[in-house]
């Protein structure tokens, strides 16, 4: 199984070559965009330090990454592109394929159908902001664009549904999330802001504010206490890192446990999953090589849980050692 | 201009719901009237009525002369889309065509299958930005103008969905509202109103509520606790929403 994590910098590819990446997801927001739209529209991370900011930098990169073995594709996977912004948006992806990156990243209906009409024949992966959930979404996707070799499934896809799709079209490849920023929300259902200057992010927001629980009819107290523990569980498996901060500081990602599905790699494999997604697009450098290096280590397949759970321990520091302690942050 | 109202479930048997319904509708209709009844679920699929449910409500609808537009989830897994095809086959084998909003990519291919359905592309379909907090106000007019157009301006997608039998698009009350003249291919138009749907998840606390932490927040065993108890967060910016 692969690795596939994010990158922003040129200098970011040899430390996580050697952690043991397979290969290279990224964005571009050029200046051009910037000066019209900010981090806006371009690709689901909106933020313009989680992507690259020159086409040279870019290019650079996808030559070394190249040099090594590394595959790099390109993200375009904002959720739409009204017809506004297909103009400039032609003339960044023709620049970008220039580079000879290996693909694109697409979740829109739109940008795909634009790609087949416009006779694009660059490799497409099909993002987990598609929405595949059933197997009738891939034939609606596979007919939208004949390009697409690779789909990623939604973070809330379950491993026998993954199986199921797979199983019924085996000639194309299949990546799942394994580590990191498992979103409550659903991405191709999400059209909240993910901007702070549109407005906190959403899922934020709403974990964030108070809740009031509001009964349809009477109920005994043990019912009420029921769906209280409930709720209060839900709170800790969604926003366990958000709830804390030191001395007024938010947490340290030093001190963060992660997302994380490593158990159940075996069965990832098993069901047909070739490529294993990292998120974490903003994270820094040092914590995309620890979760590189613990993945890479479990999907060699040696380890057992009980042993996924030491090397944990036995190489990390801080409280991302400790991170199978706490079920709620499984993915699967 | 046609006026809807869309049934959403109480837990009551179907002639109770109905009955509620028509209280409402009487309230309503010294102004404008109802012709119309969306039934079904846009978030989860779990919602859908049975297929001896939905005889009973299209019996009951059409006694009371009111046509029927069956709402169909979004985010459906293997088991639910067989559930579905079951309630559509039976919609599609009445004498008349009837309307199904799709609010998936893939029930949009299934619903083809069936000639007597009308498809209408749902409000989740409609992939534009949907968030109440934000301040439009404030927002640079070149941003705007992109945040006021959806995915469906797009001249590529429109021919899609007109190759798919979509005449209808359905919208969301947005507050920085919606590019309606930018509509070249002459899609009819709907309005939701007055809640936006801004996010979907599928981890749902509320079918969670009776089970131990292991089985908690997997998409299985349902018992519709959401029926029963609802969560509503006040947040400080102006948003309507219900649940989660």
């Amino acid at each position: 199984m692969k690795i596939c994590v994010s990158i922003k910098a040129t200098d970011e590819i040899a430390p996580l070559v050697k952690a043991g990446a397979d290969e290279f997801y990224c964005g571009v927001i050029p200046w051009q965009w910037r000066k019209r739209y900010k981090g806006f529209f371009l690709n689901r991370r909106e933020d313009i330090k989680c992507n690259y900011s020159s086409y040279k930098e870019l290019k650079v990169s996808i030559s070394l990454a190249r040099e090594l073995g590394r595959p790099v594709y390109v993200t375009f996977n904002a959720p739409f592109y009204p017809q506004i912004l297909y103009p400039e948006l032609e003339k960044i992806i023709i620049k970008v394929l220039s580079f000879r990156p290996a693909g694109v990243i697409v979740g829109d209906p739109g940008l795909l159908l634009w790609l087949k009409e416009k006779g694009i024949n660059a490799n497409i992966v099909l993002s987990a902001e598609f929405g595949i959930f059933n197997l009738y979404d891939v034939k609606c996707a596979l007919g939208l664009n004949n390009n697409i070799k690779r789909i990623v499934f939604q973070r809330y896809l379950s491993i026998p549904e993954m199986k199921d799709i797979i199983s019924h079209h085996p000639n194309y490849d299949y990546e799942a999330f394994v580590l990191d920023e498992r979103c409550p929300f659903a991405g191709p259902y999400c059209f909240a802001s993910h901007d702070r200057k549109l407005g906190e992010n959403m899922c934020q927001s709403i974990m964030d504010a108070k809740p009031q629980i509001l009964f349809a009819q009477r109920k005994p107290i043990s019912y009420f206490n029921k769906v209280y523990e409930n709720i209060c569980l839900y709170y800790k498996r969604e926003n366990f890192n958000s709830l804390f901060n030191i001395k007024g500081i938010e947490l340290n990602e030093e001190d963060w446990p992660v997302n994380c599905g490593l158990c159940h790699l075996k069965a990832l494999k098993k069901a047909g999953i070739k490529y294993l997604k990292i998120a974490g697009r903003a994270r820094s450098l040092r914590f995309r090589v620890r979760m590189v290096e613990i993945a890479k280590k479990t999907a060699s397949g040696q380890y057992n849980k009980d042993e996924i759970k030491e090397l944990f321990v036995k190489h990390y520091r801080g409280s991302f050692k400790e991170n199978c302690k706490y079920k709620h942050l499984c993915y699967y | 201009m046609e006026y809807a109202i869309f049934k959403i479930l109480t837990g009551n048997n179907v002639r109770n719901e109905v009955l509620e319904l028509e209280s409402f509708i009487n309230e309503f209709n010294e102004t404008e009237k109802i012709e119309r009844i969306y039934w079904g679920s846009e978030l989860c699929a779990k919602l859908l009525p049975s297929l001896k449910e939905l005889k009973q409500i299209y019996s009951i609808l059409r006694r009371k002369k009111y046509k029927l537009t069956f709402v169909t989830p979004a985010m459906i897994s293997g088991p639910d889309v067989l559930r579905i095809k079951h309630l559509l086959t039976y919609l599609n084998s009445r004498r008349e065509k009837i309307e199904v909003v799709v609010n998936d990519l893939g029930l949009l291919e299934l619903v083809q299958e069936y000639d007597n359905l009308v498809p209408l592309f749902g409000r989740l379909l409609i992939r534009m930005e949907k968030d109440p907090r934000v301040n439009y106000k404030k927002v640079d007019p070149k941003i705007l103008r992109v945040l006021r157009s959806s995915a469906l301006s797009q001249d590529e997608l429109g021919k899609y969905l007109i190759s798919k039998k979509i005449k209808r698009l359905e919208y969301d009350n947005v507050p920085q509202g919606v590019n309606a003249r930018n509509n070249p291919l002459k899609f009819r138009l709907d309005l939701y109103y007055p809640y936006v749907l801004a996010s979907l998840s599928r981890v749902c606390a509320f079918s969670s509520t009776f089970k131990n932490e292991k089985d908690k927040y997997q998409n299985n065993v349902c018992q519709r606790e959401c029926l029963d108890y609802k969560l509503k967060k006040e947040l400080k910016e102006t948003l309507k929403m219900k649940g989660f």
